[in-house]
């Protein structure tokens, strides 16, 4: 062990910060400090402040009062640029991944290879290095592909690899596991495990519990915009966890039951669409959580495209209510009571420059407003009615839905479908980026969806919150639902044994 | 690696481009006239300078709709200092008043925060104030046989000057932006301004230089404008932007940016050029010509929303 692991030098402080935007304070005195070599979770609830805390320390933000000091020196970090100048990388919750750029000129930006006294770009040089840094981190994709094609996940690996490769000497991951697969979870736990090896200090953001304790060395929380507590990791339990950033305790516990006697709404059956989907069947029931798992590319999202009507089956079809049903867009679908929250909130789900009111209103206003006339207040209701029910965070429902913390949009995000009353609701990972206690309770609305008569398909990669809100869980691996458990008696290990089912073995 | 259809939109234009020209060959002697066809390539000078300027600016995310306006002040004035016997000085001159105008682009966009389609249309009202006050609606004559002949009309290695500017200035246009950090850094913003702005690029910077560039070069297009025809009036290269526009999207540059290219955006340039030239000699009079411009700009744009999957909702 190197000498100064046992005395940690403090890298990066910032103290006594506040940051107020129109309407809300985010940052309250606000402290956080950073040791070469640590990782460090920053935790609390949506909207406590966390991204706004590190947008501070990556120069993007400029504090209202406070201190940011680097190796012990006052710095004002007037943008981003002079953050990375000073050794300060950041992989941002809304990703920052351009869709029109290769990977490699993603990877690369800002310090792209040049030739000739910087006066040619060496495009050879960019590919070749690009594709080193992905190679050296094991992810597997292409330098050369368009970065629009790529899963969130897959964008989600690139952000982590343009951070890391710049030698940070601070490295800030906001939610880097919220679309990520479980293989690379791993290439990222071990990429943060080698680099606080190297000294580097490392910021870790999550909502999910069993990565800060696998992964962290100290944990500090926020409560609305405040500092509430830093301890190391090792003398804090979950519990003390929950309650540091919620303020009170939170039930955690399984609900399902798995009834054979309930009459099937929906049913899907050997539908395929490329690669993606490869003849997946499967029944939704009424009254019913039918939960989803599955490894990163397994098709899941695909076949909820399928259902939600936003891309057409090659094969295969599917009743609704004993019906034909083949929506010929997302239109018919909703018209036909079935909704879909999509996983990814930025490019399907959400008008970010709109109000929290008029996107919750948007799928719904045909019936808000029968004659096509809009009216204001009763939008206003209905929203502030919903954003209730989610505990969306907000100033009011007249807040652009862009200045939300990110686990308050996708509050925002499922409100919006759920509002339209579906009969058949597909969730796409319903509970990314939102916290412990938001989640409990968009666990309990699920169920009460449930109860109330709704069939549901949730699909998520966290395995636990899976076994919380279902009644039976389908696995889904290269295309096909490998297998459907029964909540009650499925394990995380029994899931994952399913998910690596190989595509010979389904085929039946 | 790039998917069959979006290489035969690649190529698509391309093709287009020998289809046209093949027909106009084979319908008119006149037209397959060697001295024609090297003609075309100075008669879309203009264009072309503007087309290039207005590619960069839409690839950034933004529009210019000053260009005409600006051209034409800065012909305007370079005429008149070129009458007022100022000489060679009329050059810097003409080419100040082109960047002065795209550097207040530049200004209202980032330091004002107008969106640029508004800011330039205020550059526009204001350049063509300038160049209606300063002719008093008169045309400016002057008298400077180098200068003409420097900028449109000396005949070098077999074609004209003005030829030879475009040339200059695609190439230029084409290294900025395929081979240098600057246009990586104007594909990124027009990619997505928010992102590039976390990323830490100059976005500021970025836009000022986008901006001022093209300004100038609306001075250099002011010039070849008088330097062809001998004279300058406050609406000579009125009506510019909408050309420009037309160039750059029939060559593939899209609408709200991030994608196109300068090669491209000269093809586009050619085909308007080779269809303006063979339509005339046909006899065809302007108006059709006109329509058929507008034709070929939703042909090209419905062949890319085809290249690219034809699909409205991402993936
Ligand atoms: N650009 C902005 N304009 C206005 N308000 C903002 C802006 N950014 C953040 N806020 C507000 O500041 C508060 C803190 O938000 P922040 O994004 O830091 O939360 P967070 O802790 O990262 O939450 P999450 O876990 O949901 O990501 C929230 O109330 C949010 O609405
Ligand atoms: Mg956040």
């Amino acid at each position: 062990m190197p000498g100064w692991r046992k005395v940690p030098r403090v890298l990066l402080e910032l103290s006594h910060i506040t940051k107020r935007f129109p309407g809300v304070l985010a940052l309250d005195d606000a402290r956080f400090a950073l040791a070469a070599g640590e990782v460090h979770a920053l935790m609390g609830e949506n909207g406590a402040g966390k991204s706004t805390l590190m947008k501070i320390a990556s120069g993007l933000f400029q504090p209202d009062a406070g201190e940011i000091r680097i190796d012990g020196r006052a710095v004002r970090l007037s943008g981003p640029a002079s953050a990375k100048a000073a050794g300060i990388h950041t992989v941002f919750q809304e990703l920052t991944v351009l869709p029109n750029r290769s990977v490699a000129e993603n990877l690369m930006i800002g310090r792209e290879p040049v030739r000739a006294g910087g006066l040619w770009l060496d495009r050879g040089a960019l590919i070749r290095a690009a594709q080193r840094i992905l190679d050296d981190l094991g992810i597997p994709l292409e330098a050369t592909a368009p970065a629009g094609r790529l899963s969130t996940g897959q964008r989600q690996m690139v952000e982590i690899a343009r951070a890391s490769a710049q030698i940070p000497r601070v490295l800030i991951l906001d939610e880097p596991t919220s679309s990520l697969g479980r293989a690379e979870e791993e290439l990222l736990f071990s990429l943060v495990r080698r680099l606080s090896e190297r000294g580097v200090g490392i910021i870790y953001i999550t909502h999910r519990m069993s990565e800060v304790f696998a992964l962290s060395d100290r944990i500090t929380v926020l409560r609305d915009g405040r500092y509430v507590l830093s301890g190391a990791t090792a003398d804090l339990d979950r519990t003390a966890l929950i309650r540091a950033m919620v303020g009170r305790d939170v039930a955690e516990d399984r609900h399902g039951t798995a009834d054979d006697d309930l009459p099937v709404v929906l049913e899907v059956e050997r539908l395929a669409r490329g690669t993606a989907v490869r003849g997946a069947s499967l029944s939704l029931k009424a009254g019913e959580v039918l939960g989803m798992a599955g490894l990163m590319g397994a098709g899941r999202t695909e076949l909820a495209r399928l259902i939600a009507g936003i891309d057409r089956p090659d094969s295969g079809g599917m009743t609704l209510f004993g019906k034909p049903y083949a929506p010929a867009g997302i239109g018919e679908a909703l018209a036909r009571g079935v909704a879909y929250a999509s996983e990814d909130r930025k490019r399907l789900g959400l008008v970010l420059p709109l109000s929290v009111a008029d996107n919750i209103a948007l799928p719904s206003l045909r019936r808000l407003a029968p004659l096509g006339v809009i009216g204001p207040n009763r939008i206003a209701g209905f929203a502030r009615d919903w954003m209730e029910r989610l505990g969306v965070r907000a100033a009011g429902p007249g807040v652009a839905v862009d200045t939300l913390s990110g686990g308050n949009q996708q509050k925002v995000a499922l409100a919006k479908w759920l509002a339209t009353a579906p009969r058949v609701i597909l969730l796409d990972e319903p509970t990314r980026g939102v916290d412990v206690g938001a989640k409990a309770e968009i666990y309990a609305l699920i169920r009460q969806l449930a109860t109330d008569g709704a069939a549901i398909l949730a699909i998520s990669s966290e395995l636990p919150e899976l076994l919380q809100i279902s009644d039976r869980i389908a696995v889904m691996a290269q295309g096909r639902v490998a297998g459907i458990l029964p909540a009650e008696t499925a394990t995380e290990e029994s899931l994952l044994d399913l998910s690596f089912t190989e595509a010979a073995e389904t085929a039946a | 690696m790039k998917p069959a259809r979006r290489q035969m939109a690649d190529y698509g234009l391309a093709a287009a481009l020998l289809v046209v020209l093949a027909a106009l060959m084979l319908l008119s002697p006149a037209f397959r006239d060697p001295a024609n066809l090297i003609g075309i390539g100075r008669q879309v000078a203009i264009l072309g300078i503007a087309a290039a300027a207005m590619t960069f600016v839409i690839l950034a995310g933004e529009i210019d709709l000053s260009v005409g306006a600006v051209a034409s002040a800065a012909a305007v004035v370079t005429a008149i200092a070129l009458a007022e016997g100022y000489g060679i000085w009329a050059l810097p001159i003409g080419l100040a008043v082109g960047a002065g105008f795209g550097l207040l682009n530049g200004l209202l966009v980032v330091y004002v925060a107008i969106p640029s389609f508004i800011a330039t249309l205020v550059s526009f009202f204001i350049a063509q104030g300038v160049a209606l006050t300063l002719t008093g609606g008169r045309t400016i004559l002057f008298d400077a046989e180098w200068f003409r002949q420097l900028f449109a009309t000396g005949v070098f290695a077999g074609n004209r000057a003005a030829f030879w500017w475009l040339l200059a200035v695609a190439l230029l246009m084409w290294w900025l932006l395929a081979r240098t950090r600057f246009g990586a850094n104007i594909y990124a913003l027009g990619g997505d301004a928010e992102s590039a702005g976390m990323l830490g690029l100059p976005v500021a910077r970025l836009r000022l230089a986008i901006f001022t560039l093209t300004g100038a070069l609306m001075g250099l297009v002011g010039m070849i404008l008088i330097a062809r025809i001998g004279n300058a009036r406050a609406d000579g290269a009125i009506g510019l932007e909408f050309d420009a526009i037309a160039a750059a999207v029939i060559g593939g540059t899209r609408l709200g940016g991030g994608a196109g290219s300068m090669p491209r955006t000269m093809l586009g340039v050619a085909l308007i050029g080779i269809l303006n030239n063979g339509l005339a000699i046909l006899n065809i009079d302007f108006n059709t010509q006109q329509v058929i411009k507008g034709v070929l700009v939703i042909a090209v744009v419905l062949i890319d929303r085809w290249a690219r999957g034809g699909r409205e909702v991402p993936e």
